[in-house]
């Protein structure tokens, strides 16, 4: 058998098997596997994706989504009995800007920005917090 | 046609197989709440990791429970009350802690002690109290300050206050307990990667699931606007990395008005917070428990003292941050550092 008519025995077998519908299935299938895919990126978030969550008492009491926010905008959260914290949002950080609380921790903590982080003021017990789609954030955690 | 149905799920079933070839991520457990008067986030890697957090949880609270100043019926309220009067009988666990703090207060000369309590009540800081006490309130508390006033009977599993008016504060003491407690039931229940933060004491337990080390930041003792918030990073694994400073707590008014930080870690000599130079220091170490008493006391002592000490005992190391944002290294600590923060600088 030359190598010639070897080829074209394979050639034929792959026809026998890769029929013109068949191709066609494989096709879809194809397309259906490539636009899953595409969706799941589009709604997990392309890696910009990114909110903060505002909790008291472990509760949630506020989700902003940060591009959204083109400009800073300041949020009052209202611990009840006069306590307060008042809140800078950003359009990829979030910190606390001031807080009647008599430790002051949150206050200087600064911003943060990467999934993963939070800032907390233990005596109001408010958590802020990233989530969603960051880059990597540099460190695993922050001693202090 | 069946032959067709055949290969179309073939094909099916092979690319669907190939799409979960993409990495993922070691499935991951995170937990945070409130107890041991502080905020803290568990978060363990692998199958197990929910079911093992749910008993480190229960365990820190029955920790809380036993040891925290604030519960009535705590083993620590009880000890307080009968000061000068009885020995209380304590659980097991709040008897190890405490004379582990004992342990401490030998092995730093008295500079971490557990007996400041009617010190740091009588400053009140960090609480809506928070005061610059008189100087005579000051030396009238000081001599109830003295860990050797601690008297434990092992047989019976009692602690008693020699006098009258003492106190004993586990708060930090009791954190690096539970953090070590929670590393001990994480590995026991199988799990291999762990990060453990107790309002700002990260614990590990094994490296990061991707097999790197982990990266803790210490934190910047000045942090500005727009500054990072940490200063340094240390890798590490399997380790208790814990800080103590002066940025934490203090009185806000009179550092407004004068520009002194009265903090919240006393000298237990003076009964004043501790003026050494000093902003922050970090200890890493095996154990949690060691890590707290051992950075509260470096922080006492200053730089020379606390470094001495420092490369006195195997498996810790240390690092010190001074006023003029000089940084001081343990030996072993060299290695293992890298600054984010070119504002800070390394000293001689």
């Amino acid at each position: 058998m030359s190598f010639k008519m070897k080829v074209n025995s394979v050639v034929k077998q792959a026809q026998a098997i890769f029929k013109p519908w068949d191709a066609l299935v494989y096709g879809m299938v194809i397309v259906i596997m490539v636009v899953g895919f595409a969706n799941v990126r589009i709604l997990m978030g392309n890696g910009r994706e990114r909110l903060a969550i505002i909790e008291m008492d472990g509760e949630i009491i506020d989700t902003i989504y940060l591009e959204q926010n083109k400009i800073a905008q300041e949020i009052r959260i209202d611990a009840g009995d006069g306590k307060y914290n008042v809140i800078l949002v950003g359009y990829d950080y979030i910190e606390i800007l001031e807080s009647n609380c008599p430790d002051q921790v949150c206050v200087g903590w600064g911003r943060i920005r990467y999934t993963g982080q939070t800032i907390v003021c233990l005596p109001f017990r408010i958590v802020v917090r990233i989530v969603g789609r960051t880059e990597q954030a540099p460190v695993d955690d922050i001693t202090w | 046609m069946l032959k067709q149905a055949t290969r179309f799920i073939f094909v099916l079933v092979t690319v669907l197989m190939l799409a979960g070839c993409t990495a993922q991520p070691e499935k991951s457990y995170t937990k945070d709440l409130f107890a041991l008067n502080t905020f803290i986030s568990l978060r363990a890697y692998g199958a197990k990791a929910q079911q093992a957090i749910e008993i480190a949880i229960d365990r820190i609270h029955e920790i809380e429970k036993r040891m925290s100043i604030t519960i009535e019926d705590s083993d620590v309220a009880q000890i307080n009350t009968n000061s000068g009067i009885k020995p209380v009988e304590v659980h097991d666990d709040t008897f190890y802690v405490i004379k582990t703090a004992l342990y401490y207060s030998e092995l730093t000369k008295g500079k971490f002690d557990i007996t400041i309590y009617p010190i740091a009540r009588l400053w009140g800081i960090g609480t809506e109290n928070a005061r610059v006490p008189d100087i005579i309130d000051i030396q009238h508390k000081l001599p109830l300050v003295n860990y050797r006033n601690v008297l434990l009977d092992e047989k019976e599993m009692t602690v008693f206050l020699a006098n009258k008016g003492m106190g004993i504060d586990l708060g930090g003491i009791a954190k690096g307990y539970a953090a070590d407690e929670v590393v001990r039931i994480l590995n026991e229940s199988g799990i291999e990667h762990a990060i453990i933060n107790m309002g700002g004491s990260i614990t590990t337990l094994g490296s990061r699931p991707d097999g790197n080390l982990w990266r803790i930041g210490v934190r910047n003792p000045r942090v500005q606007n727009g500054d990072l918030e940490h200063m340094a990073i240390i890798e590490s694994k399997g380790t208790s990395i814990l800080s103590a400073g002066d940025y934490e707590r203090y009185i806000l008014d009179v550092y407004k008005e004068t520009g002194r930080r009265y903090h919240h870690i006393f000298d237990p000599f003076t009964g004043f917070p501790a003026k050494t130079g000093v902003t922050a220091t970090t200890v890493v170490s095996r154990s949690a428990i060691e890590a707290d008493a051992l950075s509260t006391a470096m922080f006492v002592m200053g730089v020379e003292k606390g470094l001495d000490m420092i490369e006195g005992i195997e498996g810790v190391e240390g690092l010190v941050i001074t006023d003029d944002k000089k940084v001081f290294l343990s030996k072993g600590l060299v290695e293992r550092i890298e600054f984010t923060d070119p504002s800070f600088f390394l000293a001689p």
